[in-house]
């Protein structure tokens, strides 16, 4: 047998590999699109957000795609809502409007930031195939919990975004992709921890391309 | 359901007279039987010695009467309408008993759930009397001298005192079972026996029956010969209408319908708190409760979990759907949720699920050809909302919507119309400066540096950009509002929108942020 054949072997994973494809969501920033194997977010999968500080930019990231995801009809996709569970502050419609996000896609529960309330929303709203995307912020997050949702985000093809706390790097996660972000003189620190199919690095995103990203 | 066998008679030979058809072209020959019960007062109470003389009494204008009595009164002299204190003249081992209307009430449904069975137009005549429309139903019982062979054995059955009358309109067999005349077996007959009716089986009010006996007006056949303008005016619109309804104009009466309660229980031997075994005798229960609501062709929305304790008082945990439902998924879903979250008291000995609020089911019309796995979205989108409202309270799951206002935190509101698409008000503040993604519930207060800069987070000073954006609203709002806004940015990179007052105080307050 040829290391050729041994490699192509169905059960040995290819690092590196952005010849499988897997549904993406255009991020709207050009150079992070070039980065992400495929061109964007990881569209059925888990994805963790690292943030220390609230409004450094972590939801201006997302913006774009949210707006390209509810203009499109909610037919064509697994489901209707985005959904937001326990965020930090309240999500201020008329800036999401603005941002192009569809108002009525949007659905928000306050769940207590009790151990495992969050986590339960999510796997509910995975679970139910009613979400295209789901935004989730979480003090604790158990490995199990995780690796669970990392599963219920492949089968029910949602964008699952789970914003966590600094304390998290301390933690492995079975998430497609983690990233952290900071704050830079000229806009957003984009840190990429860990990536299916590409290697850690750092994509910086400037504020002027914040305000021009595509919708 | 009436109308239904109604329909068929078109095509009979006698729809088919023109004559019938003229008189009424959409009232089909309709048989109804009244059931009077004269001694409900008494029998809803029930006395269990028969021998002893009873009797029912009511209070009028402070005199107490006696309304109702036993055959053993009877047999000594007294009659309804006596004086109680007459009546004890006559017997001094009298038991008198107070009217009951609950009592009389609920018996008076027991015994129409009873006779439902001959017909499913079954309707409550108060104080005492059922009124059954069964022309659907002669054909399966052979005839009306069937049918009330059959209520009269039922009705013995019952131990209940009755009369009854079978007639072509409801109020003529109501009229005539109170007075205890014999049935109208044609239509042609119906006003000749009506008009020997007595007044007092009308049950008018005492005063209308007083001025039609000064009027000289004894029968119902008496007052059909008075002009009819003149009765409505000195009599009354109302009673001119009941006795063109005794005659055979239209009639809407309202159909009793059962209210269906449906339990279903386990009882354990010995008490338990074992979480697991409890949901596993909720997911039996569901599938008891579950197979009784399809043989009935019912669903609900919503159940009782019923937990009972050895010496404490039950627990009751009551699940609410988003709409009336028969689905397993839904049940099971719920139920499994609650139980996980149940804080109990003690040891549970039985549990009970309890359906109140059942409604029928009417079926939609599905597809022929649909995929057995495939989920209806509606469906599913309904049931995630209704297990996050169930956990997490009704208030805390919304959606949101923009309004036209100037002041921030009123420029949005939620809703819970979930189904439903809003269309969104036309974005004036396309034209405005950028709103923060993040607002503040409540503005928070921010310190202030010896020189009045703002500052967050451990007290470092923030930057403050330059043109502020003035947001105002009149005296005429209802929370008077005059603020400049900026934006600033920290020193650890969070960029803010924050203001400064400019009414009572000049305090600088942090809004929003711009995630």
């Amino acid at each position: 047998m040829s290391t050729k054949t041994s490699i192509e072997h169905p059960q040995i994973w290819q690092g590196f590999d952005s010849g499988t494809a897997r549904p993406t969501h255009i991020t709207g920033f050009k150079d992070l699109d070039a980065y992400l194997p495929g061109g964007g977010w990881p569209a059925a999968a888990l994805m963790e957000i690292i943030v220390e500080r609230h409004g450094i930019g972590e939801l201006s990231l997302l913006m774009p795609a949210m707006a390209r995801l509810s203009a499109a009809s909610a037919l064509e996709q697994a489901g209707r809502w985005i959904f937001w569970i326990s965020p930090p502050f309240i999500p201020y419609a008329p800036a999401l409007a603005r941002h192009g996000v569809d108002l009525n896609r949007v659905l928000l529960v306050h769940a207590p930031m009790a151990r495992s309330a969050s986590l339960w929303a999510m796997e509910q709203a995975l679970r139910a195939q009613s979400c295209v995307a789901v935004l989730a912020w979480s003090r604790h997050a158990d490995d199990a919990g995780l690796r669970r949702l990392q599963l219920a985000a492949e089968q029910s093809h949602c964008w699952t975004v789970l914003f966590r706390p600094a304390e998290a790097l301390m933690q492995r996660s079975p998430a497609a992709l983690r990233i952290k972000l900071a704050k830079t003189a000229t806009g957003t620190r984009v840190e990429i921890l860990k990536c299916r199919g590409a290697r850690p690095g750092i994509v910086d995103i400037r504020h002027d391309d914040i305000g021009n990203a595509e919708h | 359901m009436s109308q239904s066998l109604g329909i068929p008679t078109l095509f009979s030979g006698d729809a088919q007279s023109p004559r019938s058809q003229a008189h009424a072209p959409d009232r089909p020959n309709k048989v109804w039987i009244a059931i009077y019960f004269p001694r409900l007062s008494l029998e809803a109470i029930g006395t269990k010695n028969s021998d002893q003389a009873a009797v029912v009494t009511e209070t009028r204008g402070g005199q107490v009467y006696v309304i109702a009595v036993n055959d053993a009164s009877v047999a000594i002299g007294i009659q309804p309408g006596m004086k109680l204190s007459a009546a004890f003249g006559l017997s001094a081992s009298l038991a008198a008993l107070e009217r009951r209307l609950d009592a009389e009430r609920s018996r008076l449904e027991e015994l129409a759930v009873a006779v439902n069975r001959f017909t499913p137009i079954v309707s409550l005549e108060f104080p005492a009397a059922l009124l059954l429309e069964v022309s659907g139903s002669l054909k399966l019982f052979d005839g009306i001298a069937v049918i009330k062979e059959r209520l009269r054995v039922l009705l013995q059955a019952h131990r209940m005192t009755f009369q009854m009358c079978a007639a072509p309109t409801a109020l003529a067999a109501l009229w005539m079972a109170r007075c205890g005349k014999s049935d109208v077996s044609a239509e042609r007959t119906l006003i000749g026996q009506l008009a020997e009716v007595p007044l007092s089986a009308t049950q008018w009010p005492h005063k209308t029956r007083v001025l039609l006996k000064n009027m000289g007006v004894r029968t119902l056949g008496d007052c059909m010969r008075l002009p009819r303008d003149g009765f409505a005016r000195r009599i009354g619109r109302a009673y001119l209408q009941e006795l063109d309804w005794a005659r055979g104009g239209r009639d809407l009466r309202s159909v009793f319908e059962p209210a269906v309660s449906l339990a279903v229980k386990i009882e354990l031997d010995n008490e338990t708190d074992s979480l697991s075994l409890l949901v596993r005798m909720g997911r039996k229960l569901v599938d008891r409760l579950l197979e009784d609501l399809r043989l009935r062709q019912l669903r609900v929305s919503s159940f009782d979990c019923i937990f009972r304790h050895i010496g404490h008082v039950d627990t009751v945990e009551c699940i609410r759907f988003s709409e009336p439902t028969r689905q397993k998924e839904r049940f099971v879903g719920l139920l499994e949720d609650r139980f996980e979250r149940l804080q109990l008291v003690a040891p549970v000995i039985a549990l009970t699920l309890q359906a109140d609020s059942t409604e029928p089911d009417i079926a939609r019309p599905g597809s022929l050809f649909v995929a057995n796995n495939s989920v209806d979205p509606e469906s599913a989108e309904r049931s995630l909302v209704e297990r996050l409202q169930s956990r997490f309270g009704v208030e805390n799951l919304y959606r949101m919507d923009c309004v036209d206002e100037h002041r921030p935190e009123a420029a949005w509101m939620k809703s819970t119309g979930f189904l439903e698409r809003r269309r969104q008000p036309p974005l004036r503040m396309e034209s405005l400066p950028p709103r923060p993604l993040w607002l503040l519930q409540v503005p928070q207060r921010l310190q202030v540096t010896a020189d009045n800069v703002p500052c967050y987070g451990g007290g470092q000073p923030l930057s403050v950009d330059r043109d502020p954006e003035r947001i105002e609203n009149g005296w005429w709002g209802d929370g008077e509002v005059l603020r400049d806004y900026y934006r600033a940015a920290s020193v650890h990179g969070e960029r803010l929108w924050i203001f400064q007052e400019h009414r009572s105080s000049r305090h600088w307050y942090l809004h929003g942020l711009f995630g």
